[in-house]
């Protein structure tokens, strides 16, 4: 993006976003959807956090568009993730051309020919980086897989793990997520799940925990059933085990955010196995919904300690507090490859927690669950 | 026709220029217009020419900005309508959508908030279930260790107690078994002493039945011995018939210290057997045989 003002056009969204995110991102679909009636049924029919999505997208963009290094990564997946919307590289212009009426109609009077230029040419990178990686990968790649599910086992009355089926296998990294459609309960809405079991079969497990008013997971929770369809997009995330990496593993779990550690531990019991510490935490002892799972592993590999912390159970026998405390408190961790995975406010407390004890950033990698 | 000596007008046309009239040329040359007055008109025609040009280039310039001006006159009125059309579209789709994610958020809210009202109850009944429960566990882990403790004391007690009723035992037992002896010695002595007191009644009687009848006293003497050889013999069942009837006119509490005195229970026979008996080293004798053979280990 040599030749276009990034500057400006920082600007210009600072301007545009200034109306409030929701507005823009309202005009922008209403817009769309105008223009190109067919984009509607590519979409739920609420689309408050289709909206929250597109804006935090082009947040993304706008705050790295003069870092094409970071953008084009984020871009490639994205598109790549797109194409299970159903989306064509012929969807591409028609965005653009929604982009650019929303960001002239909220611009006012300083919208310029330039402006108009830089745009378009910037869009024109990132549609290229999104459609180029969408075309190559579907070369080798489906848009989604079907899935069947085959068990569902209600572990509490918010957590349960569905064993799903597919009929290849889905092509992910142990840790990395995919999101989840349920097709008949809630089509065209996806949210994120981490498979709990290394990849190279068919049959994957998910762990649901049931958020609030989340459509998604509650249907998976509470009415999803053996037989049901789901579709899963393509893998994505980057909390993967570090290749060629031998340093011992510090793994911190809060609830449901234990699904990616297992599937690690699995790959890590396939590469041949080394020391790993798993802490799980959760808030009462009927939320440790795992327990079999994890008492087995442990058993089965001798390099690897499960400890379970409970924050909220005063009939809690273990250890009791909050996971990322726990875990801080029992060692020292500052030569171990560490994974954090849970709520956003774990996530960031063992983050800052870890970090303050000497564990240098680029051994640390974390995913937060909720909203997905 | 044109003048050519006049002025050239400003509505110069062609049939100016066509009809225009010169003077016959003067001096020798014959035939021919005036030199100078052709110049003349020449240089006055371009000159008017570009006074022409010059207007209608400015006027070109006019109708092409006329022209501009009217283009854009239409394209704003056409981008006006157009925009006004476009702008009402989206905003009845935008009301559309947003009524749209209302109705699908109030939903949500309300799953929402009927979740998190069933977790917290949930929360509170399994928080109140786990202090009952750990209560619980505390009350019966207390009536446990209480009870625990109840049972050693009662136990720790009755070991007491045992080893003083042990003690009160063995000392009743000694007792009884001191006692015991003494009646048994008692009751063989009275036993040998009766027996000599009858055989000196029935020497008595013989001697004073021989006396009146001499003949049935030698038989008598005759029947004797053999008599007192059968009371040997039937002593076990009368000793213990004996023993039984004394001991039920004299029941005495083991370990009494202050029980009465055989003589004073039986003094008839004691006095009897005094008079009777001969010297204490018999009867102690007879005594003993008669123990061993009526209690063999009593």
């Amino acid at each position: 993006m040599a030749d276009i003002d990034t500057a400006a056009l920082k600007d210009n969204f600072a301007v545009v976003a200034g109306h409030g995110p929701d507005e823009v991102a309202l005009y922008f679909y209403s817009y769309l959807f105008l223009r190109y009636p067919q984009t509607r049924e590519m979409f739920p029919p609420a689309m408050t956090k289709q909206r929250d999505r597109l804006v935090a997208a082009l947040l993304r963009i706008v705050s790295n568009v003069d870092k094409v290094d970071q953008l084009v990564p984020y871009l490639e997946d994205l598109g790549r993730d797109h194409r299970k919307f159903g989306t064509v590289t012929a969807h591409y212009p028609a965005v653009g051309e929604a982009l650019l009426t929303t960001l002239r109609h909220f611009s006012g009077s300083a919208w310029t020919d330039r402006l108009a230029a830089d745009w378009a040419a910037a869009y024109g990178v990132v549609a290229g980086a999104m459609s180029g990686a969408a075309e190559k990968v579907a070369v080798t790649q489906p848009a989604y897989w079907e899935a069947e599910i085959t068990e569902v086992d209600r572990r509490t009355f918010d957590i349960a793990v569905l064993t799903v089926r597919t009929d290849e296998p889905v092509p992910y990294l142990a840790g990395q997520s995919v999101s989840v459609e349920p097709t008949t309960a809630r089509p065209r809405e996806w949210r994120w799940f981490t498979p709990a079991n290394a990849p190279g079969g068919l049959e994957i497990e998910l762990h649901a925990r049931l958020i609030p008013g989340g459509s998604v997971s509650t249907a998976l929770v509470r009415s999803s059933k053996p037989g049901d369809t789901l579709h899963l997009g393509p893998p994505f995330g980057r909390m993967t085990l570090e290749p060629g990496s031998r340093r011992p593993l510090l793994m911190v779990a809060g609830s449901t955010g234990l699904a990616p550690m297992k599937a690690m531990i699995q790959q890590v019991a396939r590469d041949g196995g080394r020391r790993t510490a798993l802490y799980f935490g959760a808030r009462t002892g009927r939320e440790v919904y795992d327990r079999k799972a994890l008492t087995a592993l442990s058993d089965w590999h001798g390099w690897l300690t499960v400890v379970t912390a409970v924050s909220d159970d005063i009939r809690w026998s273990g250890p009791h507090g909050l996971v990322g405390e726990v875990a801080a408190d029992a060692g020292e961790w500052s030569d171990h490859d560490v994974y954090v995975c849970g709520s956003p406010a774990m996530v960031g407390a063992t983050v800052k927690r870890l970090l303050a004890d000497g564990v240098p950033q680029t051994q640390i990698r974390f995913e937060e669950f909720g909203e997905a | 026709m044109t003048d050519a000596t006049a002025g050239m007008p400003d509505d110069i046309t062609g049939a100016t220029l066509t009809s225009a009239a010169f003077s016959p040329a003067k001096g020798f040359s014959r035939g021919g217009y005036d030199a100078q007055e052709v110049d003349r008109f020449l240089r006055l025609g371009a000159a008017a020419v570009d006074r022409l040009n010059g207007r209608l280039v400015a006027a070109e310039q006019r109708l092409r900005e006329a022209g501009a001006q009217i283009q854009e006159l239409r394209d704003r009125i056409e981008r006006d309508s157009r925009t006004n059309e476009v702008q009402h579209a989206i905003s009845v789709l935008t009301t559309a959508q947003i009524t749209a994610d209302s109705t699908v958020a109030q939903a949500d809210e309300y799953s929402a908030r009927v979740m998190t009202e069933a977790r917290d109850l949930y929360d509170d009944a399994r928080r109140d279930a786990a202090v009952l429960q750990q209560e619980t566990e505390d009350k019966s882990r207390a009536v446990y260790e209480d009870a625990l403790q109840r049972v050693a004391d009662v136990e720790r007690e009755n070991q007491q107690r045992l080893a003083q009723l042990t003690l009160a035992a063995v000392s009743a037992q000694n007792e009884l078994d001191e006692q015991t002896t003494y009646l048994r010695t008692l009751r063989d002595a009275a036993s040998i002493q009766m027996q000599k007191f009858l055989e000196g009644m029935l020497d008595h009687v013989a001697e004073e039945y021989g006396r009146a009848h001499p003949m049935a006293a030698g038989a008598a003497g005759a029947a004797r011995v053999p008599a007192a050889g059968r009371s040997v013999a039937a002593t076990p069942g009368r000793t213990q018939a004996r023993r039984s009837r004394r001991n039920q006119r004299l029941p005495r509490r083991p370990g009494t210290p202050s029980a009465p005195t055989p003589k004073r229970r039986t003094p008839g026979i004691d006095d009897v057997a005094a008079v009777s008996l001969g010297p204490d080293s018999q009867v102690s004798t007879q005594v003993s045989e008669a123990r061993t053979q009526n209690d063999p280990g009593d």
